[in-house]
């Protein structure tokens, strides 16, 4: 893959991704029968649409992103602005650009999650200690907002899903120094790096999933230096997967299944196994995997980048995400020109420096 | 008490055995259809078009229970189970007063060897029945819940019998391994104080144990772990209980409800959990995943009636099979229970 | 006292606030953490160590998990009535009157009181999460099964009217249902633990049933699935007490969503067979949320098992601590029903 071919794929992912997050938005903390019967008209949702009233998007249009991208976007930003290269702190202040910047601070008001706000406040020191903080174990650091940035470390390795899984470590540490949380970044990092390798497969993905979980986990364990409390993420994989194989012709039966015993919710052992299982239910093609994973709702913007960001780069341009990312274009306050410039420049930095398609 | 648990599983097995019947053989997708008037089947039904006993009538129990039920008249005969009794029972069951059944139903194995047994046995048929797999239908398990019935509370004895029971038609580890688990599960229903997660645990049990001791009298046999599928169909029966038809239909995907020891004796496990030991619905649970359905039902029926008794059973099922079979239900009832 | 359902009655209640107040000690810790502190697992009334969510004083102490259930029983005998909706809220605030235990509560019931008792605002009633699904319900619905020993049907209908006020939602709600359910199965002669599993799973489908239409919908995982996923665990690993343990509380969670606890709670019960110690101790020793898991499994499994299993101990030293009368409420359950006015 020459420079060229690789920084259109990692546009191709960006666009993906950004589309995924906009695309979702309108479904945010719905479930799937709802969204069927109040957004879909008894059908799939395929078209971009508004929020129902009194639901979580309801005060967005068409378009919006949530914090999800935004913060994605902001960390591809800070970290193409030094070559590529990862680094805690870097992460830590790119975040931080979601409170401070006037431009952002909507989404750190509107949408933040809670475990990335503590994490915020940490680095700013505005946080207010509580005796929770005295817990030598953390059960409240294993939501999958990590995970929903994560795709970040993997388009930043292209083709190198180890390199990724280290990156994603790195760049969950500031606000998620939790085992599960940085397996499921772990496993989005991994999938996303591992869509740019030639001839790839559902069934290596499957493979690869379990893998990173697993090794995510063990690294996440010495970063984070204390067990975390919840539902860990390598057999929920295996359930998701084995849910997508079965209903994979039945989209409905599907996504019930799915959230009846995986989840869509805001736990990292759920949106991840669900996001992995709807990519393989796709077969890998990201416009029906960003399909499935909104019309999933809950936490359907993380299960939707997830899922966009592990087969974008892979698949051949989707027409409706083109389409999804045309609205979010003229929504939303990103500078694109600087972002793809620093793509391309990052590609040809890859093609020059290092061969990218080992495994 | 006592004579209330035997009449329960003398009357279930022929209820699930009689209601299974016409049934026998069919997929779970066309019972409704051709059986049932589009409802899955609650009642005696005559056999559909195709069937695979055709000249079995509505009501009318087939191979599984006649055969068992001979078993039980020539035990009480000899007050217990021997060699001499099975023979006996074996041979009544093809030439006495239920050749009837014997001739619709029995399967060319075992026909061969009750031959064998009278000393008929056509010499150019021994290679077709001997030798290994010949033999891993669940015939034995669905006559071995007697041994059960014999035995109250004591596994231990009803595997022994089982296996004093099986082997002249079913020389074979499996199937008696399979004949072992409903001797042990019915031993155990017969108990007192009993239940549903007793007698799987026996079941189980006598799975095991009657594997083990099979190997060192019986043939070797290929094929599924019948304690691991019953583990498999509890485990399914349970995630199914209250819902008839996803569960036949798991039970019928993952464990098998044919006729092989390891598929039909896991699957009557299976819906005794599912109904909660109720008994009309575990044998409608049978009944309705067709296949081995007849033999499923009288095995899950057996255990079934033996834990709850009579309640539960309408009065009519009663006189109507001992009517349209010919069979004292009550009056052998009563004998069993002076017996043990 | 001392016939069959008094013993199984106080079981009930005593293995109740003893599975909540040995689990306080290991609520929100790692299992893998518990058993390097410990050194093994827990099995007796610990004192907390103060490093962890329960600020509780001393070794005895239940939280928020008994405390509500018991003051709304408490309230139920005075009135020698069945459970209303009013007698409910007075439960709750009667309950409220104990910062002991209210400094526990968990986020939905929090909101709820606050609202109940005309003191917060709802914020946006539209803005559903699924931090409203959590088991609260369920860790104090076993009460219910209590008061209909036996009846199952009835102990699911008053598990809805308890959990209504607090968590109007259809996942809760079921949760609640079927420990209710199972509790009440308890009672009924010739039971099983499959029994027990088996009214779990009635009771949420009967739950959801009945609630329909009283609920607002809401995003989460089904309880019923995850039941079944529990169970499916604990019995695979029905002869390994550690690969069950952890095998549940990995796959399943044990976590404080109606979707993880009640389901594990089940896993639990299938994997030791009902048996009301080894329950207990798993239930502990799986962190999480364990102090809701434990005293759910208490209701069901103590009414099963009656109380011969606990240690001597736990009954003197939770009366003590928690200023309670388990003897004298199980003594007034009793009478109740035998009187028929539940």
């Amino acid at each position: 893959m020459n420079a060229l071919d690789l920084s259109a794929r990692m546009k191709r992912t960006v666009r993906a991704v950004a589309a995924a997050d906009a695309f979702a938005l309108p479904m945010l903390g719905m479930g799937p029968e709802q969204i069927r019967r109040d957004l879909g008209d008894g059908d799939l949702v395929r078209r971009l649409c508004k929020a129902p009233p009194g639901a979580v998007g309801s005060a967005f249009p068409p378009g919006a992103v949530s914090d999800v991208f935004a913060a994605g976007y902001l960390l591809l930003r800070g970290f193409l602005s030094d070559g590529g290269h990862i680094t805690a702190a870097r992460a830590g202040r790119a975040l931080l650009r979601l409170k401070t910047d006037a431009a952002f601070r909507p989404y750190f008001d509107d949408f933040l999650d809670p475990v990335t706000r503590e994490g915020l406040e940490r680095l700013d020191g505005s946080y207010v200690s509580t005796r929770f903080d005295l817990v030598p174990c953390d059960g409240r650091r294993i939501n999958c907002s990590a995970a929903a940035r994560a795709w970040v470390a993997g388009l930043l390795n292209p083709g190198d899903p180890e390199a990724a899984i280290r990156d994603a470590v790195t760049l969950s540490m500031p606000t998620h120094p939790n085992a599960i949380a940085i397996s499921g970044a772990a496993v989005s990092a991994a999938l996303t790096a591992a869509s740019f390798l030639p001839g790839f497969d559902c069934g290596r993905l499957y493979e690869l999933a379990l893998k990173a979980a697993r090794d995510g986990y063990e690294l996440g364990l010495s970063a984070a230096g204390m067990p975390p409390v919840g539902a860990k993420l390598p057999q929920r994989i295996e359930l998701a997967v084995n849910l997508a194989l079965r209903y994979r012709r039945d989209p409905e039966k599907l996504l019930q299944e799915l959230n009846d015993v995986v989840g869509f919710g805001a736990y990292a052992s759920e949106a991840v196994p669900s996001a992995v299982g709807l990519v393989i239910a796709a077969g890998g093609r990201a416009g029906e995997a960003v399909r499935l994973a909104a019309n999933a709702g809950n936490c359907a913007c993380c299960t939707a980048v997830i899922a966009a960001a592990a087969c974008a780069a892979s698949s051949p341009v989707d027409e409706a995400l083109e389409e999804h990312f045309e609205k979010v274009r003229a929504a939303a306050p990103f500078d694109w020109e600087p972002l793809w410039a620093g793509l391309t420049a990052f590609a040809e930095l890859v093609e020059g420096g290092r061969d990218v398609f080992t495994l | 008490m006592k004579q209330d648990k035997v009449l329960g599983a003398l009357l279930a097995a022929a209820i699930g055995d009689a209601m299974g019947a016409p049934l026998d053989s069919l997929p779970v997708y066309l019972i409704k259809r051709l059986c049932g008037g589009g409802e899955f089947v609650r009642d005696y039904t005559a056999p559909p078009e195709g069937a695979l006993a055709p000249e079995l009538k509505k009501g009318m129990v087939s191979g599984s229970f006649s055969s068992a039920f001979a078993a039980v008249e020539a035990f009480v005969r000899h007050g217990g189970i021997s060699d001499q009794a099975v023979t006996e029972s074996l041979l009544e069951w093809k030439n006495g007063r239920y050749k009837f059944y014997f001739d619709c139903c029995a399967d060319p194995t075992t026909r061969y060897c009750i031959q064998k047994l009278e000393g008929s046995a056509p010499a150019e048929d021994q290679d077709k029945f001997t030798g290994f797999q010949k033999t891993l239908n669940s015939g034995a398990a669905a006559r071995a819940w007697v041994a059960g019935l014999l035995h109250p509370g004591d596994p231990d004895r009803a595997v022994r019998d089982a296996l004093v029971m099986g082997l002249p038609t079913h020389d074979n580890v499996i199937a008696l391994s399979g004949a072992c688990a409903v001797a042990a599960g019915t031993a155990c229903a017969m108990m007192e104080r009993s239940d549903t997660g007793r007698i799987v645990e026996a079941g189980l049990y006598g799975a095991q144990t009657g594997y083990r001791k099979a190997l060192e009298v019986a043939g070797d046999a290929a094929g599924a772990s019948v304690e691991k599928r019953i583990r498999l169909a509890v485990r399914i029966g349970l995630s199914c209980a209250n819902d008839l038809e996803r569960c036949v239909n798991e039970m019928t995907d993952l464990v098998g409800t044919g006729s092989p020891a390891n598929e039909a004796v896991p699957a009557a496990f299976g819906f005794l959990v599912s109904a909660g030991g109720d008994v009309m619905e575990t044998i409608y649970r049978s009944v309705n995943a067709g296949n081995a359905s007849s033999a499923v039902a009288t095995m899950a029926g057996a255990m079934a009636g033996a834990l709850r008794g009579c309640a539960g059973l309408p009065p009519r099922h009663l006189e109507y099979l001992s009517d349209v079979n010919g069979m004292d239900l009550a009056g052998t009832a009563r004998a069993v229970s002076a017996l043990i | 006292m001392h016939n069959e359902l008094y013993a199984r009655l106080h079981g009930a209640l005593l293995a109740a606030a003893a599975g909540d107040a040995m689990g306080t000690v290991s609520e929100g810790f790692a299992p893998e953490f518990l058993r390097s502190r410990y050194g093994g697992y827990i099995r007796d009334l610990l004192e907390p160590t103060g490093d962890g969510l329960t600020i509780n004083a001393h070794a005895g102490m239940v939280s928020d998990d008994f405390s509500v259930a018991y003051y709304t029983a408490q309230v139920l005998l005075e009135h020698r009535s069945r459970i209303t909706t009013a007698l409910a809220v007075e439960g709750l605030r009667r309950w409220w009157q104990h910062p002991e235990y209210t400094c526990y509560c968990g986020p939905s019931t929090k909101r709820g009181i606050l609202k109940l008792l005309g003191e917060a605002d709802d914020g946006d009633p539209a803005r559903l999460s699924p931090t409203l699904a959590t088991n609260g319900g369920g860790m104090k619905a076993g009460m219910m099964g209590l008061f209909h020993p036996g009846d199952p049907e009835k102990a699911v209908e008053d598990a809805i009217t308890m959990c209504l006020p607090t968590h109007s939602n259809p996942i809760s709600l079921s949760a609640a249902c079927a420990i209710a359910a199972a509790a009440a199965r308890a009672f009924c002669p010739n039971t099983g633990y499959l029994d027990l599993i088996s009214a779990g799973l009635c009771g949420i489908s009967q739950g959801l049933e009945q609630s329909a239409g009283r609920t607002s919908e809401i995003a989460g995982s089904s309880v019923a699935r995850r039941l079944e996923l529990a169970v499916e665990l604990g019995l695979r690993y029905q002869g390994d007490f550690e690969q069950a343990l952890f095998q549940i509380g990995d796959t399943v969670g044990a976590g404080l969503y109606a979707y993880e606890a009640i389901p594990a709670a089940f896993g639990i019960l299938a994997a030791c067979k009902g048996r009301l110690m080894d329950s207990l101790v798993m239930a502990v020793n799986m962190g999480s949320d364990a102090d809701s898991t434990a005293c759910m499994l208490g209701y069901v499994l103590g009414a099963w098992n009656g109380d011969a299993e606990l240690p001597p101990h736990f009954s003197d030293l939770i009366d003590s601590q928690n200023g309670f009368d388990l003897k004298a409420m199980a003594a007034g359950i009793c009478a109740v029903v035998k009187e028929g006015i539940c």
